[in-house]
């Protein structure tokens, strides 16, 4: 909508397109700074992330036709820019290097949370994005497959894959949990 | 809690650090950066231009050829009139030549006679 307004209306004041443009910011900020924020586990390169989303987003506004392909465009932007970004920074650690917490966690447990975030960084780039984008975004597989531009098939596997692989690596933990 | 609603659990959407939209408004200002309806305008234009940067030297290159081509159709055309004028004037030699022959040749007839 916001898209719509800024487009449909070519001889709005240019103060009007700003509040408009401020409206977008305010209504995706929280989803694009999350992308990135739980791809690269950096607050700082998440914030700088998000910002060059948003100004590229400044730029290309008027070639945006509608709220859902603004949503999905940003959310593909981001994914881009976050795997250029982590590109840019050193590796993040392995799977087998993720600490794991000294008590049993309980439900709820911050320290499970933390360590499922983890758990979750460590994955390759595009399937840490499918596990984002799924659990953070609840998107289907189709449209994870439509913003990252792979196959259907290739999400699916994905997911099952990461899925299998964190099951394992909290039930060796957690046992006690249901998972 | 199963390891889907975990996983939700532990990815919920967080707001971006304080003073975000501020920064951002910010850098937007510093940037010299047209919206796109009109950095699609200026990509348009050079486009044009460029077509018209070609039309110029092909009409001028079109117009010298033509030029050139009948420069040299109207030098043929001279020379064939110059060649016509000529082969007129040599009939007319070998004409008055003949018929000065041919007055030489019944005069010494007349006189043998």
């Amino acid at each position: 909508m916001q898209s719509q307004v800024l487009e449909s209306q070519p001889h709005r004041e240019p103060s009007a397109q700003r509040d408009a443009f401020s409206e977008l910011v305010y209504t995706h900020q929280s989803m694009v700074f999350s992308i990135a924020y739980a791809f690269l586990r950096d607050r700082c390169a998440a914030e700088e992330v998000a910002q060059d989303v948003f100004l590229e987003l400044h730029r290309s506004v008027g070639s945006l036709e509608s709220p859902r392909h603004i949503v999905n465009w940003l959310r593909k932007v981001t994914a881009h820019r976050s795997i250029d970004r982590q590109r840019r920074m050193r590796p993040l650690w392995a799977l087998d290097e993720v600490r794991e917490p000294a008590a049993p966690a309980t439900p709820g447990d911050p320290m499970l949370k933390e360590a499922l975030r983890a758990l979750v960084a460590s994955l390759p780039d595009k399937p840490r994005l499918v596990m984002i984008l799924k659990y953070q975004e609840d998107m289907e597989a189709s449209e994870i497959a439509e913003v990252l531009e792979m196959p259907l098939g290739t999400v699916k596997s994905h997911l099952q894959r990461s899925l299998k692989l964190l099951r394992d690596k909290l039930e060796r933990k957690y046992g006690e949990l249901s998972l | 809690m199963n390891l889907d609603d975990r996983l939700r659990d532990a990815f919920r959407r967080e707001d971006p650090p304080e003073g975000f939209a501020e920064r951002l408004r910010e850098r937007i200002s510093q940037e010299p950066i047209a919206p796109a309806r009109e950095i699609k305008r200026k990509v348009e234009a050079p486009r044009t231009n460029s077509w018209f940067r070609w039309m110029v030297p092909a009409s001028a290159f079109a117009a010298l050829t033509a030029v050139l081509f009948s420069v040299a159709i109207s030098n043929r055309r001279i020379e064939e009139e110059r060649a016509g004028r000529q082969a007129v004037q040599a009939l007319q030699i070998a004409s008055e030549k003949l018929n000065l022959v041919r007055s030489k040749v019944l005069n010494q007839e007349g006189l043998d006679k």
